[in-house]
């Protein structure tokens, strides 16, 4: 399978700090891979490097076998769609109008959006659960709403890559599990790929093909999710250990603190 | 942080066309009555019409050297603030921004008083326009140079502060150490801003940098609108933040310094203008542009035709009158935004 | 309102047969001048031949500004404005050197000719722009005269001045703590009357500004209050009643701005009233 989008030993570094150091990643077509590791890892800064946005000292990042900054930024934008952590909305545009911003790289000079851009945006609008909202402004909605508003945008791109940091938080379980459905088969099906920021590791083990795992700038494990959350890993990166079968309390979460230190994610 | 302001109730939003063409429609009859409105105070001066029966020649000089000019620098004048007002109010995000803010007004008037104040402008008659566009130049160059290669808008917004801090502090040291009395008098009343007395080679030497600085911004509104989405998801779009800063820059330094250096400084128009509008944009950025662009040439055009024709006694200063309907806006938006936070 | 329908009128006018064109103007003397400036105006109504003026400024016809306001009852006034200037369809414009630049600029543009004087901060500068306005109003005998009669009246004030005793110190004083020093006008007709300008000790040379403190340790025999009206504040006015200045009880004479801030044979007055304090200060002392 080839991948269309790769990063090769890239080092970043953030005030003398390496942020991310000798990170390999590679994303394969029909693939929906799950980037997860703890806060601070570098999730997002590996992400932005594989978007162009994060300029790194070393190594490289490879669209389509060409560095990506060599790429010319719209068509770059067409192949390759991100979708931010916290996204914006600067201004009270309306939802409809919002979405199909991410048909900008599309466009001819001077023109507006066409029949094709329309469709593209009603697809997206309709992935992301969101045509109910299309003449509210989008400064109007709850958290949640907005976040799948979000998405729509993302996908309105159509592009054959689709980077996403966090796009479940602040969903409720039912639009978790129907955004990270449609992630799925938006590789598996459509044929494109997908990388997912995650801290829901259920959700991760559960929807992605293979799972990136971030420690500390390097990657701690890279492959299918039953061999990269392994108790020992999930131990030694998160602090967190699966609970036992049956839970021997009435806990919510299937995962406890190993210890009172480390019981804060922040903490490390 | 801005969009708390801009939670209004939503107005209706006609269609764009209808918009334009009656910002369009504005214009041109604030343009008539320009051109062909007498002052109702003059009851020592023949009006126009009259004039036109008993001393055609003076008629058509007062038609086609005076009040011509007026209207033609009024409409540029007007297209420069509400363009670079709406340009700088999608770039930074910020229905505060304006061109006062990036240090553009302040170092064109610096430029222009530099000229009087070494009396250039009295054996050139035309280094005061030349010395103001040269003033908002260097003052964007220092502006770039503060900037440096981070292009956030915080550091553009300092940066704007401290050019126009330094700038208007060298204004008030050029009008203290001026060399005559009369000459630093003529400048309080030039930093005023006023279209009156203008003739049509200011609108000659003004124009040229003026249509490049339009140019510059008009190719900037699918970059504004991308803007809508942050930063990051901007350039995920393709968007060049790094050319978009250049090409605001640019654009407002030029078209803004040729401006000031005609007029004086007229405040408020590129803060009310894209502000009004924007609503009836749909708060498209793009769209916002050649609206504002159209919006700023009628205000600026009834604002002069009003001052022109309504002024008892000695005419008012248009910029002052900017002032006078502007600095209420401020309290309609402390209103709206306290009106949030109950 | 009314006025909007001038774009009808407009279009019944241009129908209209075009009325004769102005009459042939007089070949050497400008028959329509219009000043745009305060002093301008002063020089131009002091020179010109009746009805030669056709306009004034008007502060010029505002007694609190102008000496000359009742010649300049009747005149059209203007504001330095083109749109008031050109309907009266000037043959000579008389404007300032700062005031009213673009209005110059744009009069001169259309054909009109433009006399532009330089403020006058000397006798010599007075005589130079006597002589200028003279000349392009045709009137310079008028002009010549004037300035003999003013020149006669500087020998006698001089003479009166230096049969007094030791100079005393004045210092000049208007609104804001602004002064004169020894090269303006003022400064000249204080130097004429026999005065030591208290300014050039501050090294003020043309004008500047002396704080209070700077008043007190100047400590001059006379300070030279500039006011603009007769009765009513004044913001000069008000340092005189500055405690310190009031402790060390030093002299003031006031002055109305009008009678020395043009540069005209008048301001000689303000030397007459000067020397007129020296002899009396001479006796009380």
């Amino acid at each position: 399978m080839t991948a269309p989008l790769e990063a090769r030993a890239i080092r970043v570094e953030r005030g003398g700090r390496p942020v991310l150091d000798r990170v390999d990643f590679a994303l394969r077509t029909g693939e929906c891979v799950g980037l997860i590791g703890p806060n601070g890892a570098g999730k997002t800064t590996l992400l932005r490097a594989l978007l162009g946005l994060q300029p790194v000292s070393a190594g490289r990042v490879l669209l389509e076998d060409r560095p990506i900054e060599a790429w010319e930024p719209s068509a770059r934008a067409r192949r390759l769609a991100y979708l931010p952590q916290q996204g914006g909305q600067a201004w009270p545009v309306r939802v409809e109008r919002f979405v199909s911003l991410g048909r900008l790289p599309h466009l001819e000079p001077w023109r507006g959006p066409g029949p094709t851009d329309r469709e593209a945006v009603s697809r997206a609008m309709a992935a992301a659960d969101v045509t109910a909202l299309a003449d509210r402004p989008v400064t109007a909605l709850s958290g949640g709403e907005q976040a799948r508003v979000h998405l729509a945008r993302a996908l309105a791109v159509e592009a054959p890559l689709l980077l996403a940091d966090e796009p479940t938080a602040g969903l409720d379980p039912y639009h978790q599990l129907q955004l990270m459905a449609r992630l799925r088969a938006l590789a598996r099906r459509d044929g494109r790929a997908v990388v997912v920021v995650l801290h829901d590791l259920t959700a991760a083990s559960r929807f992605c093909d293979r799972l990136c795992l971030l420690n500390a700038g390097a990657v701690a494990a890279d492959g299918p999710p039953r061999t990269v959350l392994t108790p020992e890993r999930l131990a030694a990166v998160y602090g967190v250990t699966p609970a036992p079968h049956p839970l021997p309390e009435s806990a919510v979460l299937p995962w406890r603190c190993i210890d009172e230190t480390r019981r804060d994610d922040d903490a490390a | 942080m801005s969009a708390t302001i801009l939670d209004a109730p939503r107005r209706a939003e006609p269609p764009f066309g209808l918009l334009l063409a009656g910002l369009g429609a504005a214009a041109l009859v604030a343009a008539g009555i320009g051109l062909l409105g007498d002052r109702l105070s003059a009851d020592a001066v023949a009006g126009f019409a009259a004039l036109l029966g008993t001393h055609p020649d003076a008629a058509w000089d007062i038609l086609i050297e005076v009040r011509l000019p007026r209207v033609l620098l009024g409409a540029m004048v007007g297209v420069t603030l509400g363009l670079s007002g709406a340009a700088l109010q999608g770039w930074l995000r910020n229905p505060l921004a304006e061109p006062g803010l990036i240090g553009a007004s302040a170092a064109a008037a610096l430029g222009a008083v530099i000229a009087f104040y070494f009396g250039i402008a009295d054996w050139l008659r035309f280094a005061l326009p030349a010395g103001g566009t040269l003033g908002a130049l260097v003052g964007l160059g220092a502006l770039l140079l503060l900037v440096g290669r981070d292009p956030s808008t915080l550091t553009v917004i300092l940066a704007g502060v401290a050019v126009s801090a330094f700038a208007a502090a060298l204004t008030q040291l050029a009008l203290n150490l001026a060399p005559s009395p009369y000459a630093a008098l003529e400048v309080i009343t030039w930093m005023m801003g006023s279209l009156a007395n203008r003739s049509l080679e200011h609108l000659w030497l003004a124009l040229p940098l003026t249509l490049v600085g339009w140019a510059l911004l008009a190719g900037t509104g699918r970059a504004l609108e991308a803007l809508t989405l942050g930063e990051d998801a901007a350039r995920s779009l393709g968007v060049r933040l790094d050319r978009l800063r250049w090409r605001i820059i640019l654009g407002v330094g030029l078209s803004v310094g040729a401006a000031v250096s005609v007029s004086g400084v007229i405040g408020f128009v590129g803060l009310v203008v894209p502000h009004l509008l924007r609503p009836l944009c749909g708060y498209s950025p793009s769209r916002l542009l050649p609206a504002s662009a159209l919006g700023g040439a009628a205000l600026v055009l009834v604002a002069d035709a009003a001052v022109r024709t309504l002024s008892p006694g000695p005419e008012l200063k248009l910029g002052v009158v900017t002032a006078l309907i502007g600095a209420p806006f401020f309290l309609m938006l402390l209103r709206d935004v306290r009106r949030r936070g109950a | 309102m009314r006025r909007a329908l001038h774009l009808l009128l407009l279009v019944g006018v241009l129908a209209a047969p075009v009325a004769a064109g102005p009459a042939a103007a007089a070949a050497d003397k400008p028959a329509r001048v219009v000043s745009l400036n305060l002093c301008t105006d002063q020089l131009a109504l002091l020179l010109a031949d009746p009805g030669q003026i056709v306009s004034v400024t008007a502060l010029g016809a505002r007694p609190e500004e102008s000496l000359m306001a009742e010649r300049a009852a009747g005149l059209a006034l203007n504001h330095g404005d083109l749109e008031e200037v050109l309907p009266l369809r000037p043959d000579l414009a008389i404007a300032g050197r700062y005031t009213s630049r673009f209005t110059a600029a744009a009069l001169a543009r259309l054909g009109i000719s433009v006399l532009e004087l330089a403020h006058a901060e000397s006798f010599a500068d007075v005589r130079a722009n006597i002589r200028r306005v003279a000349a392009a109003l045709g009137t310079e005998a008028r002009g010549a005269a004037l300035i003999a009669a003013m020149d006669r009246r500087i020998d006698r004030l001089r003479r009166a001045a230096d049969a007094l005793g030791p100079a005393p110190r004045a210092l000049i004083y208007r609104a804001g703590g602004h002064t004169l020093g020894p090269d303006s006008l003022a400064g000249a007709v204080l130097t004429l009357a026999g005065f030591e300008n208290a300014a050039e000790a501050y090294g003020i040379a043309r004008f500047g500004d002396v704080p209070v403190d700077g008043v007190l340790a100047l400590s001059p025999d006379l300070l030279i209050v500039g006011v603009y009206r007769a009765e009513g504040p004044s913001l000069a006015r008000d340092v005189t009643q500055h405690p310190a200045i009031r402790a060390h009880g030093v002299e003031t004479l006031a002055v109305p701005t009008r009678r020395w801030g043009c540069g005209v044979p008048a301001a000689l007055d303000v030397a007459e009233r000067l020397i007129a304090w020296r002899k009396a200060w001479e006796a009380g002392s």
